[in-house]
């Protein structure tokens, strides 16, 4: 009873969600729309943790189990992937380096700034 | 007969639950980011269906039963972020500005990359949210009109490169600063990511947690704007 509650409850948020996105004025995946509109709830307190975690601790330690039938979709597109391999692996790596590199001066910068406005306030 | 088996939804989402345990099994044997649950699992899942010719789409009649828990999931990510509240709010600033610039850079890097290889317009839509969760990352792509099944393998490409690659990324760096690698972690790798940076640390892995949710909310809401 009290698990079935929980997928009710995240299961109901999803419907809104779809809902919400497709009255939307731009395009956003209804799942996403889900997610701000639970991190709401959760930040106004009209849903606690604990009417959710249990389900929710599930689907997150077994994401990647969801994923499995779209990895092995890509059967059906095999040969445009041999024809970018090397491209497509490129890509992949190069950018995730730019984006790591990029992220952390950035963040770093920030509090660099940051620290030195509130050190001088301090002053 | 064979056919008829495969075509009823029991058979794929069967093989779904039977490969995953043994990916499980694999990566407790081997923990390494290359034995990915999900990587082996599709592996033999791949095989099974290539010997035995059975069509994709009847193993898809059973495998979108489970693609029907991608919208929970990617909710259940409210619950995650939100049990970092405090170190969110005690570093608000660095934490936006670091998600906005990975989400920015990976977006630019990929499609400025895509461009100079000369990559069809379908493929670069499937790439272009590469650096976010999986579970936006389908979504994000079909509305751009990308393939999923490509941005799968890109996300999955991009979080193991980051999980083995991001102890090294801090060390070249020299950042001495646990936000700003845990951020830089999570907004490049997204959670496959963040399993390595749990391991280098609390505060890595709880902000590399925070900026997987938050990026692929920002990339989203670039992508409006393409």
């Amino acid at each position: 009873m009290a698990f079935f509650k929980q997928v009710f409850l995240l299961f109901f948020v999803c419907c809104i969600g779809e809902i919400v996105s497709l009255f939307l004025p731009f395009p956003m995946p209804g799942s996403v729309v889900a997610l701000i509109i639970l991190f709401i709830f959760l930040l106004i307190k009209a849903i606690r943790p604990a009417q959710i975690d249990t389900v929710c601790n599930f689907l997150l330690g077994n994401m990647s189990f969801i994923f499995i039938p779209s990895t092995v979709s890509i059967l059906a597109y095999i040969d445009v992937f041999k024809s970018i391999l090397w491209q497509f692996l490129f890509i992949c790596i190069a950018t995730t380096i730019i984006t790591f590199f990029a992220t952390a001066y950035a963040v770093k910068l920030t509090m660099y700034l940051l620290s030195k406005k509130g050190g001088n306030e301090n002053a | 007969m064979l056919n008829q088996f495969t075509s009823s939804p029991i058979f794929g989402f069967t093989l779904c639950i039977a490969s995953y345990l043994v990916g499980l099994g694999v990566k407790k044997r081997f923990n390494y980011p290359i034995a990915n649950p999900m990587i082996i699992a599709s592996i033999i899942i791949i095989g099974i269906l290539v010997i035995f010719k059975i069509p994709l789409e009847n193993f898809m009649t059973g495998g979108s039963f489970v693609l029907m828990f991608l919208a929970p999931a990617t909710a259940a990510l409210a619950l995650s972020m939100y049990r970092q509240l405090e170190i969110i709010k005690k570093n608000l600033i660095p934490i936006l500005v670091g998600c906005i610039v990975g989400a920015v850079s990976a977006l630019v890097s990929i499609i400025a990359l895509c461009r100079f290889f000369g990559i069809s317009d379908e493929i670069t839509a499937s790439l272009i949210p590469k650096s976010i969760t999986t579970a936006i990352a389908t979504e994000l792509s079909s509305q751009l009109g990308g393939l999923s099944p490509v941005t799968v393998a890109a996300v999955s490409v991009t979080g193991i490169f980051g999980a083995v690659a991001s102890p090294y990324l801090i060390r070249w760096s020299r950042l001495n600063n646990s936000i700003a690698a845990g951020l830089a972690i999570g907004a490049s790798s997204h959670a496959l990511g963040t399993t390595k940076a749990i391991e280098i640390g609390e505060v890595e892995g709880s902000v590399s947690g925070i900026a997987v949710g938050l990026c692929g909310i920002i990339t989203v809401i670039l992508a409006i704007f393409l």
